[in-house]
């Protein structure tokens, strides 16, 4: 059975000019413990939106959404209970250490003091937490705080964990110690969903890839089967290829930032 | 985690993070402690030097001619010579004894001055008028003087040469009456002596106006009308910055997604940020106040407020003005955090705190006009009432049902207000600025439908019905004394058809909430029936022993009873089916449709069973406006809620709460020889009821209870009603976007 199962997730917003847009557009999805599933996609995609859905954060217009067997619209609560959830510009408490932010949130989780106390500790060791714990966030480097928002997001030893652009702005070192970090969780038996930018990171991350576009997945499956579907081999020409083939008009603008690896 | 850790969590967490903060402790610690001694001390010193400044000035008076000049002169000379005599002779001479004409300098012009100011600050011409005295008494000629004083109304330097001279002027011319006038008597006799004549002629009324008050009263006044705006603007003050800050600041740090990603109900991060803020405003006013004191202790300025008056502040006082600070700091931290949890960012919510302010300002100035007065639709005029009680209190003036109207109106609005911030807090179109929109949460068509109102739907709808019914039944009450049948007609019209059923069916309907779930519109299990009737013949006997109890406490009010006199000696006037249907059916309809349906269901979607029904009854309670009826109507209101909650349907509650309402009546009424029988008759009102009565009565409401509390445990193995709301689990989804 999947850790995470999406059917059919629709979300409407309304636009200033009175308008309603569909920021996603009726997607479906699965993910299975043990698995790290990438969505990929342009700017205005629908990842963050959908995964601020997940994560109980957002209301879906319709769809359903099943996490862990609990139903997120029906009991957003438990929902959020068995999810880690973390995002690139998620700010940390800046007057708080690292040593006091990671125990507010395990409370906030309902641990009891015994396993905050021991939780924390093992954070703070595997991720090289130690030598700034009791630095105030406001005062830590991008990577010290990404690192610590790892820990916050891993403090209840949630079973999936949901990441929006975890790697974003982050230099060479803290980015590896990073992935590394999400593999071995992985191999835990936790379901990870995340949302990148970085396609070749995705290429050797992601164990299952669901290309996002314009609110709809246009397609999805392990690099193999897109390679199969497309004839590329590189996942920049798969989805350009697939954009190139379903939704010609917007090729261009998607073509226009033309970094290479990053959509 | 019980639910208690975790808002202590958080409001562990939050205190720590905001008084980490440089710029609350500028705001709670360095301003009160700091800047308002120096501000007052500034203030004090200025306005001193500024008057001995003045005192000591010359004045350049211009006039027109020297004869002008010349009497000038004569005239100070002559009130330096009056003075000199009066002064003691041993006495050392002081500032203010100087000679009047030092402090002027006159100078002759032709022209007039262009202008009056700092250069030349009066303008003086004198017109001497032939003034026809009886020569054959006097033998002198007299005439009257006349002068033109021109000043500038604007300049201070001006104003105050224009005074001084007034002064002297009267002073002179005081003088000059009494010289005149002793001429005159002893011209007319002069042998005889006209002291005692002439003082009776000039002041032929010696008035001296005493206050009764006590030094103690007249402290307990001042402080009265002080206290209570110090009071409003410094909990505001000091709860605005940490308001800010853990709502609308979250949001701009991009803190608040993360929390809001955490499994924790939106209502007890509210709480715990709603408690911090109050923490902060309360400990800002203290030290606010404690500042203000101790520098009008120490910097002399007691002395000059009470110089005119004396008065006696006492230090006992200081508990009483810490106790009043509570539920304005409640108020203001629950509306405050209301208004920031809409804003966005930091600067947005600044401009939202702005007018509330001002609103909370204008009803707390108001009030303080001396014939504004605690009584009528004043008692529930939030933040105005509090002012008022407080200023009642420092009199001594409070009456205990003042009181508890208006802390109980207070908290009431408090929790209103809490529960939008609830509402708003974390709302998708708050958070997420850069994807929703504020449509989202006002346009019908965006809604979902959802099987009952949410806690702060709820606890909205009743702070607006609260001073709408209190408003309603008071101006009622006091445009028909007379007639109270015509009363009621209006009462069922407005509040009960309006307020209570209209007013609740159009929420639910506008916001897509279930009809039938929301007011528990479904019929009871059978065995309901026979509780309601065991109950129903049976609770009037239990109510009837309550209230003797209750008079032991608390001694009903001679208004009160007076009233209820005047209302029964109207009814019995009144047809039985009049009677039954304004005193019974009807309310037990509209009340049982607002407090039993919406409000019950509302507060079930935040709160567990047991506070559920206890807050429900309690604002049912409160609803009855009056202390004496508070207690009784709180039971019976415990007693509805649990029926309905347990038979999951209203409609038992109805025809108890009728027939509750009803007994008594139909009975006293349409069989006064049953009435003398259960011991309910006019004469034997008073007295508990004869054991005959009670102990039938007793075993049937025992009964009652038992079958109730039977009704919810065989519904719960039911499992055939898979949609009824099952509410006791409710907490953990109180997060539920329509909180």
């Amino acid at each position: 059975m999947s850790t995470i199962v999406v059917s059919d997730l629709v979300k409407i917003f309304p636009t200033a000019d009175g308008q309603e847009q569909q920021a996603v557009a009726g997607i479906t999805f699965e993910v299975r413990a043990g698995e790290i599933y990438g969505l990929l996609g342009p700017n205005g995609a629908g990842k963050t939106t959908t995964l601020r859905i997940l994560s109980g954060l957002m209301r879906p217009s319709s769809g359903r959404m099943v996490v862990n067997g609990v139903d997120v619209t029906a009991d957003p609560l438990a929902a959020k209970k068995s999810i880690g959830f973390m995002t690139a510009n998620t700010g940390l408490y800046q007057r708080l250490s690292p040593r006091e932010l990671l125990p507010y949130f395990a409370e906030l989780h309902g641990m009891d003091r015994p396993t905050i106390q021991s939780r924390v500790r093992e954070l703070i060791g595997w991720l090289g937490i130690e030598p700034f714990a009791d630095i105030r966030c406001g005062a830590l480097s991008t990577g010290q705080k990404q690192r610590t928002n790892i820990a916050r997001a891993l403090i209840a030893d949630p079973p999936i964990l949901i990441m929006d652009e975890p790697t974003l702005g982050l230099d060479v070192i803290t980015n590896r110690l990073i992935l590394d970090f999400i593999r071995r969780e992985r191999d835990q038996g936790k379901a990870i969903l995340l949302s990148t930018h970085y396609l070749d990171e995705a290429e050797t991350l992601c164990d299952r890839i669901g290309l996002l576009h314009q609110g709809r997945l246009i397609a999805q499956g392990d690099m193999s089967t897109l390679r199969a579907q497309t004839g590329c081999d590189r996942l920049t020409d798969v989805f350009l290829t697939l954009v190139g083939d379903t939704l010609a008009p917007t090729f261009n603008d998607i073509e226009k930032p033309s970094e290479d690896a990053t959509l | 985690m019980s639910r208690l850790t975790r808002i202590g969590a958080i409001y562990r967490k939050e205190l720590i993070d905001i008084l980490r903060d440089r710029r609350t402790l500028i705001a709670m610690v360095v301003v009160p402690v700091v800047l308002y001694p120096l501000l007052l001390l500034g203030f004090l010193r200025l306005a001193d030097s500024e008057r001995s400044q003045l005192r000591e000035e010359r004045f350049v008076i211009q006039v027109d001619d020297e004869p002008t000049r010349q009497w000038l002169e004569h005239v100070f000379t002559k009130i330096d010579d009056q003075n000199r005599e009066i002064r003691e002779p041993d006495k050392k001479t002081t500032e203010a004894d100087k000679n009047v004409g030092e402090g002027f300098a006159i100078r002759v012009g032709q022209e007039p001055p262009a202008s009056l100011d700092d250069e030349i600050q009066l303008h003086v011409c004198r017109t001497a008028v032939p003034h026809k005295t009886s020569e054959d008494v006097t033998h002198k000629a007299r005439s009257r003087i006349s002068i033109r004083m021109g000043y500038n109304e604007v300049n201070v330097r001006s104003r105050t040469a224009m005074k001084k001279l007034r002064d002297i002027l009267d002073q002179w011319s005081g003088l000059t009456t009494r010289q005149s006038l002793q001429e005159t008597l002893s011209h007319l006799a002069p042998n005889e002596r006209w002291d005692a004549e002439m003082e009776v002629i000039l002041e032929p009324l010696e008035l001296k106006v005493v206050s009764i008050a006590t030094e103690r009263q007249r402290g307990g006044w001042a402080l009265g009308q002080i206290v209570p705006i110090i009071l409003v603007l410094m909990t505001i003050t000091g709860a605005i910055y940490p308001a800010i800050d853990l709502t609308a600041g979250e949001r701009e740090r991009g803190t608040l997604e993360t929390l809001m990603a955490t499994p924790v109900p939106g209502l007890h991060l509210i709480l715990g940020k709603f408690l911090v803020v109050a923490t902060v405003g309360m400990l800002t006013a203290i030290l606010n106040i404690a500042s203000v004191s101790a520098t009008m202790h120490f910097g002399g300025l007691t002395q000059a407020i009470t110089k005119e008056l004396p008065v006696t502040i006492p230090l006992s006082v200081l508990p009483i003005i810490v106790l009043s600070m509570v539920p304005f700091v409640l108020l203001f931290a629950a509306i405050l955090v209301a208004v920031c949890s809409f804003a966005r960012t930091y600067k947005e919510a600044q401009n939202y705190v702005m007018p509330v302010i001002l609103v909370a300002l204008i009803p707390a100035i108001s009030v303080t006009l001396p014939t504004v007065r605690l009584e009528g639709t004043m008692q529930v005029v939030p933040v105005g009432n509090m002012v008022l009680l407080t200023r009642e209190m420092f009199q001594g003036t409070y009456t205990w049902s003042q009181v508890l109207v208006v802390l109980l109106s207070t908290l009431l609005y408090a929790a209103a207000a809490l529960a939008v911030a609830v509402r708003l807090f974390g709302q998708e179109a708050v958070v997420f600025a850069d994807t929703s929109a504020y449509r989202t949460m006002l346009q019908r068509r965006f809604f979902r439908p959802v099987p009952i109102p949410s806690l702060s739907q709820a606890l909205l709808l009743m702070a607006l019905l609260f001073p709408a019914s209190f408003y309603v039944n008071t101006q009622l009450s006091m445009w028909i004394t007379d007639d109270i049948l015509r009363m009621m007609r209006w009462l069922t019209l407005i509040q009960f058809a309006g307020l209570f059923v209209l007013l609740p069916w159009l929420v639910v309907a506008y916001c897509k909430i279930d009809v039938v779930q929301t007011f528990r519109l479904k019929l009871p299990p059978a065995r309901a029936w026979v509780a309601v009737m065991l109950l129903g013949c049976s609770s009037w006997a239990i109510g009837h022993e309550l209230f003797l109890l209750q008079k032991l406490v608390i001694p009903p009010s001679q208004a009160v009873v007076e009233s209820f006199q005047q209302i029964e000696a109207q009814l019995a006037a009144s047809p039985l089916w009049m009677m039954l249907l304004f005193m019974a059916i009807i309310p037990a309809l509209s009340e049982e449709f607002l407090f039993r349906g919406f409000l019950l269901s509302g507060l079930s979607s935040g709160l567990g069973k047991g506070s559920a029904i206890v807050f429900a009854s309690l604002i049912f309670g409160i609803f009855h406006f009056m202390l004496d009826k508070l207690p009784i109507a709180t039971a019976l209101g415990i007693l509805l809620a649990w029926l309905c909650w347990q038979s999951r349907s209203l409609w038992p509650g109805i025809v108890f709460h009728a027939l509750h309402n009803g007994f008594l009546t139909g009975v006293l009424i349409g069989a006064p020889t049953v009435a003398q029988w259960l011991g309910v008759s006019e004469e034997t009102a008073d007295n508990h009821l004869p054991i005959r009565v009670l102990i039938p009565a007793g075993a049937m409401f025992l009964a009652g209870l038992a079958i109730i509390a039977s009704l919810r445990t065989q519904a719960d193995n039911d499992t055939s009603h898979p949609t009824s709301i099952d509410t006791t689990n409710a907490i953990d989804k109180t997060e539920r976007t329509h909180v």
